[in-house]
């Protein structure tokens, strides 16, 4: 009855929903580009801000293009209401739960502004929506923005109070940059959906939060960063790898959907730490988690040497951001913060198309059912059973059953492994009248019997009277009393 | 990535992303079916709350199990003093109902811990009508009013929205309403909702994502224009001349054809039939003679214009008018259809979840593929030398 979509592609797997220029994925040579540049070339060179405008503009910024963008950020970045984030800090709400409910509210306080600026708002105000949660956790009262520091700069400043170490705003930076924009993932698509209707940039945002949220997409980092704590507390790095790969055949923070070889970003986090721990009293940690990745490429190599499973993007920057003192109850904020430029794209990008994203659905559910009034509305184990009248219906039903050329027809069914053609059916049954033939199947139909292109068979309902039927495969001697 | 060559499906249409078994939509027969029963059914016996319950289980519910139903959910509506402060500031800003909804949905677990998906899609079906109405009350002037657990959904919207208990026939106008429009398929706003579940969020962030997207102009369902074209042609006395003018000038008449339904929309028919009730007993009732006249010289009109093509009234054009008829202020006529539809969101949440698999499309890459870095200051625009 209902028209049948074209095509089925539950997950949307294989279907290719918008044209992209912002990312490019080469999943066998393992390379990333935005925008045209290599993500070595951008983490080693850019600056957030740079990479941003980069995505927001397809082009690389002059350094005055850069002052004016790096200065349109920095002016965007206050809140002046706290209200809901000191009290989701103070109900111990996760970070990811407040800074969608700060972006929920980005919109207020802001006068009338256009589109642009509201994506800029989104990506300026998202380090202060967590360094502020980050503060009322702990007590503390937030500190406000400084407009004379850089993004990643006025991060760490406003999370501790002190003007941040000049490695530690690289390290972070370094993150960053590398992970602003990766495609269409599940939160980037959901900027897009809403980003399809023609709504505004908090809305995309507040909804790409949400996605980033399921465990099915972020938070792997927590995760990792328990795995690496184990290893600093002694656990020999192989003996580890073997139980949890003999256990279930997973480790968190290898394997990619996307990547068939190791994430080029993986490497580019490596360094990154590398620099961050050197001359370190914790430096250890780093060297526990490499030779934890030695010791898993190993095994790996060994016992699954067709499966394709690397250290994806979370593993090193679980130790990265160890290494910068970022609280783990953080991490996935983080990653939020520094993705925003990328939704913000995509949103962007969506919205300039002017296609409004509406799929369909197969329809599976029951096909034709009438309203049962309240009272008559009977549910097994509920104390009140219906009236009489409320069961005619289901009497009548159960009185097509009371003649035997139909149970005959029944019983054809149910001898038959698969479904049996109207003239088979007819063959076999000891109605010779073609006309009564037809009224006692049809009679049938629906309830006991069911017609699909295969053929005749038996409905669930119908199996099931034909069992009641039977007492050790042998019909019943007598009639039921 | 060997995407190169793929297919481009922009906007996905007629691509299906998933099973239902909650509702479906036949364009060509102008039908609509929930649960397996038509819209008109639910929209003529159901009171709000059944609904829901039929979406959440599958099945109508008992006596009993109703009444729990609604005394579980009426439970769940109060909001918390924060949330509460940032909906007066909201109001005081003159903010747009649509984001209010969005930045009280956000917060709606401040205060309210629940954790098992079923609780949460219960609450924020109980939530919402009490972020609307208060924001409403403080953006006209005044304080809220605290929700009461002894009216069911529909009456203690309309309560907590004008702080008197409501007049039985606008309860059951807004009931009708409710009902009609709790689901249909996947348009943006429930794709958004089940994208996000997919990621296996939660239910406050896939409803967030929801409202988010019911803003944007492309979704549809924005009555509110149309009640303003029937107000002025009411005032004018005039229908046959505003709908030729529209048409001589080559514009769209607001609040007909719809993009999916080839036909008349179903709900448009049970939204005028409920419309026709209310109004045949209120002092309005001169109103509704006029968007009768107006919607039969329309459908005249465009026949003759456009004899293609078949445009009957939209689930917009009674939406206008009855919500106008129960009370409801024109500036929330589209938090009111979320006051709904989050029946359906969190349905399809929690159909999403029960056997999830992650929704996850694909792109092309059109883009530069092979840049290299350059240094500030050798980059060259052309705006530099102007």
């Amino acid at each position: 009855m209902t028209v049948t979509p074209s095509v089925f592609d539950p997950g949307l797997s294989s279907t290719a929903v918008a044209e992209t220029g912002l990312t490019e994925i080469d999943s066998d040579t393992g390379e990333l580009r935005i925008q045209g540049f290599s993500i070595e070339d951008l983490a080693e060179n850019a600056s957030y801000e740079e990479a941003a405008w980069l995505l927001f503009n397809g082009r690389l910024p002059t350094d005055e293009e850069l002052a004016g963008f790096t200065n349109e950020l920095s002016v965007a970045r206050s809140l002046t209401d706290h209200r809901l984030i000191q009290a989701g800090a103070e109900e111990g709400v996760p970070a990811m739960d407040v800074l969608q409910m700060g972006l929920g509210v980005g919109s207020l306080h802001a006068d009338d502004e256009d589109t642009l600026m509201a994506t800029r708002r989104v990506v300026a105000i998202c380090p202060t929506i967590i360094a502020a949660y980050w503060r009322h956790r702990r007590g503390v009262e937030p500190i406000q923005p400084r407009q004379d520091l850089t993004h990643t700069a006025n991060f760490l400043y406003m999370l501790s109070g002190v003007e941040p170490d000049e490695v530690i705003v690289e390290g972070l930076e370094t993150y960053l940059t590398t992970i602003i924009e990766h495609g269409l993932n599940p939160s980037s698509f959901a900027a897009r959906i809403i980003g399809s209707t023609g709504s505004d940039p908090f809305s995309a945002a507040t909804g790409a939060i949400g996605a980033l949220k399921g465990p099915r997409h972020g938070g792997a980092l927590k995760r990792i960063f328990e795995m690496f704590a184990t290893v600093d507390e002694g656990t020999d790095p192989t003996t580890y790898v073997e139980q949890r790969l003999e256990n279930d055949g997973s480790l968190v923070g290898f394997g990619h959907s996307v990547y068939n070889v190791r994430d080029p970003r993986a490497n580019i986090l490596k360094r990154a730490a590398e620099r961050v721990f050197e001359n370190r009293d914790s430096a250890s940690f780093l060297r526990n988690a490499q030779q934890l990745e030695a010791a898993a490429e190993e095994y790996l190599a060994e016992h699954y040497p067709e499966q394709q499973m690397h250290v994806n993007v979370d593993y090193y920057a679980a130790a990265l951001l160890h290494g910068l003192d970022i609280p783990l109850e953080l991490s996935t904020a983080i990653f939020a913060l520094g993705r925003s430029a990328g939704w913000m794209a995509h949103y962007l990008e969506q919205l300039e198309s002017e296609t409004l994203l509406r799929p369909r659905t197969r329809y599976v559910g029951p096909e034709e059912r009438s309203w049962v009034s309240r009272s008559d509305r009977y549910v097994a184990g509920d104390s009140s059973p219906p009236s009489p009248s409320a069961l005619e219906g289901i009497s009548s039903t159960l009185g097509t059953l009371s003649e035997p050329t139909r149970l005959e027809l029944l019983l054809i069914l149910y001898e038959s492994a698969k479904p049996l053609s109207y003239s088979s059916i007819r063959a076999q049954s000891s109605i010779e009248d073609k006309g009564r033939f037809n009224y006692h199947l049809r009679k049938l139909r629906g309830i006991f019997i069911t017609n699909t292109e295969a053929g005749y068979s038996l409905t669930d309902g119908g199996q099931k009277v034909v069992e009641m039927l039977l007492d050790d495969e042998q019909l019943l001697a007598r009639p039921v009393e | 990535m060997g995407m190169a060559d793929q297919e481009l499906h922009r906007g996905l249409e007629g691509i299906a992303v998933t099973e239902t078994q909650l509702s479906t939509i036949d364009g060509e027969a102008g039908e609509l079916i929930i649960r397996g029963f038509p819209v008109e059914e639910l929209a003529k016996n159901a009171v709000y709350e059944e609904s829901v319950f039929l979406l959440f289980n599958d099945r109508l519910p008992t006596e009993s199990e109703l009444e729990s139903f609604r005394r579980e959910l009426a439970g769940h509506r109060e909001i918390s003093e924060e949330v509460q402060q940032v909906l007066r500031q909201a109001a005081r800003e003159d903010a747009d109902a649509m984001d209010v909804l969005r930045m009280g949905v956000a917060a709606a677990n401040l205060g309210d811990k629940v954790t098992d998906p079923t609780d949460h899609a219960k609450r924020l079906v109980s939530v919402l009508p009490t972020i609307v109405a208060t924001y409403w009350r403080y953006r006209s002037g005044q304080e809220p009013v605290s929700p009461r657990e002894d009216l069911g959904h529909a009456a203690n919207y309309l309560y907590m929205l004008t702080g008197e208990e409501p007049d039985p026939a606008a309860v059951k106008g807004l009931e009708t309403y409710l009902n009609t429009v709790i689901d249909h398929g996947l348009n943006a706003s429930t794709f958004v909702a089940r994208s996000i579940a997919s990621t296996e969020s939660d239910l406050v962030s896939a409803v967030t994502g929801a409202a988010g997207s019911l803003k944007g102009p492309l979704h549809g369902g924005a009555p509110g224009p149309v009640l303003e074209m029937l107000l002025k042609v009411h005032e004018s006395g005039d229908p046959e001349r505003y709908v030729w003018k529209k048409l001589d000038s080559g514009e769209r008449v607001m609040g007909f054809g719809h993009r999916v339904y080839r036909t008349r929309d179903p709900r448009a028919e049970v939204l005028s039939y409920a419309a026709q009730q209310f109004y045949s007993d209120s002092d309005e009732r001169v109103f509704f003679e006029t968007v009768e006249e107006f919607e039969e010289i329309a459908v005249r009109q465009l026949a003759e214009h456009k004899p293609d093509r078949k445009l009957e009234t939209n689930v917009e054009f009674y939406t206008a008018v009855l919500l106008y008829g129960v009370g409801i202020p024109q500036e929330l006529f589209t938090t009111t259809f979320a006051v709904s539809r989050v029946g359906g969101w969190t349905a399809h949440c929690l159909e999403q979840l029960a056997d999830n698999k992650i929704i996850r499309p694909v792109s092309i890459y059109v883009g530069d593929s092979d840049r290299s870095w350059t240094p500030p200051d050798e980059r060259y625009t052309r705006t530099m030398n102007d």
